[in-house]
């Protein structure tokens, strides 16, 4: 802890990413009410990427425990550029405009 | 204005299709027809204008033609060879000798000839001057619309003076025609087929431009680094140092998290979890901006 002590009470924003895709910008504006991206899960189950204003910190699994949604950290990031992109499967809601 | 017949008026007689001959779109096309009517209006309120309705000038319409034709069929007096500054554009203005003829005797004061007869040196200086008066108006129609500043160059006898076009050379033939349906007093203009291009650059310049479709195309093409964000909070960097792996963290359940493109925050969403599959909804009704 001696390393951080100096900043140590310097605040952060700690941000839970469920997930990172890559979206066509004509379909990310045209994302309306009702619409949903589905992505399928592998094997491992739901995971999260904690980030640190922005920077890849931690993986977590992901599990309901009590009706809340519980992280548990199971690996530490030393690689930023870990984060990959998921494939998705947008469903237009069905009063939407084509 | 006399009335002289139709007889000897130079009208082309139909020609079959021919398949080299240009295509020019309804828009451009248009285009054309809308100035060189309006040209006939100033030609109707200036050079030509008697009083009466015979000095109207009505605009017939435009056709292509190759020049060696076109000049065995034109019975010109005089031409007004101009260019357009800047521009590949060069063309032709072009008194008929019917209208000629008829525009020398009304100002001379001189009965309607029974029949065409050779220029004396003082109806031809008379002459240019019309076809200069004429030109002048041309030339303001064609700046107001855009196509360009329009200088005469020569004025002439005879249209193969300048030697400006080649016998295969297509060109664009504007017809006009002064007095009543029929009469075969007549103005034509001829152009090099560069003027479809100056034409369609300014329909360009007045409709969306393709270009930017294009663009718009590419652009909501691109893809965007998208994060689904579950929530954050904020934490001083002490406990963020102490977390390692095994610790959990109590997330939000998912019913306040947004989308985060490219570090700019979007909209809320509905997010969903279970063991197979990840949902990410918008929210039904105006979604909220967020903070």
């Amino acid at each position: 802890m001696a390393t951080i002590e100096y900043a140590a009470n310097v605040e952060v924003e700690l941000s839970a990413v469920a997930t990172t895709l890559k979206i066509p910008a004509g379909v990310l504006a045209g994302f309306g009410a009702g619409d949903r991206f589905e992505i399928e899960l592998d094997e491992s189950g739901p995971s999260i990427l904690l980030v640190v204003d922005g920077r890849p910190f931690a993986i977590a699994s992901v599990a309901k425990l009590d009706d809340r949604l519980v992280a548990t950290i199971t690996e530490i990031v030393s690689n930023v550029d870990r984060e990959g992109y998921e494939p998705w499967l947008i469903r237009k809601s069905e009063t939407a405009k084509p | 204005m006399s009335s002289r017949t139709a007889q000897s008026h130079s009208a082309p007689a139909p020609q079959r299709y021919e398949l080299w001959r240009p295509v020019i779109g309804s828009e451009d096309r248009g285009a054309l027809e809308r100035i060189h009517q309006e040209l006939a209006a100033e030609w109707s309120r200036g050079p030509l204008e008697r009083g009466d309705d015979g000095g109207a000038v009505a605009f017939e319409g435009f056709g292509f033609e190759d020049f060696g034709r076109f000049g065995k069929t034109m019975r010109t007096a005089q031409v007004a060879f101009f260019a357009i500054e800047d521009t590949p554009v060069a063309g032709m203005l072009m008194l008929g000798i019917d209208l000629a003829r008829d525009l020398v005797d009304a100002r001379l004061g001189a009965p309607a000839s029974a029949a065409p007869v050779a220029f004396s040196p003082l109806e031809i200086g008379l002459l240019h001057q019309v076809l200069n008066q004429l030109a002048e108006r041309l030339a303001e129609v064609y700046r107001r619309e855009g196509i360009g500043k329009l200088e005469v160059t020569r004025v002439s006898g005879q249209i193969d003076d300048l030697r400006l076009f080649a016998p295969d050379d297509c060109l664009i033939v504007f017809r006009f025609r002064v007095g009543e349906k029929g009469s075969a007093l007549r103005l034509s203009i001829a152009t090099g087929l560069e003027m479809i291009e100056l034409v369609k650059k300014l329909a360009g310049a007045s409709r969306p431009v393709p270009a930017s479709q294009a663009v718009a195309r590419i652009v909501r093409e691109i893809p965007v680094r998208t994060r689904v964000i579950l929530g954050s909070w904020r934490l001083p960097l002490r406990e963020v140092a102490v977390l390692k792996r095994g610790d959990s963290i109590v997330l939000p359940d998912g019913a306040d998290a947004w989308l985060e493109a490219e570090g700019t925050k979007l909209g809320h969403v509905k997010i969903g979890i279970d063991r197979w599959q990840l949902t990410v909804e918008a929210p039904s009704g105006k979604s909220s901006p967020v903070r």
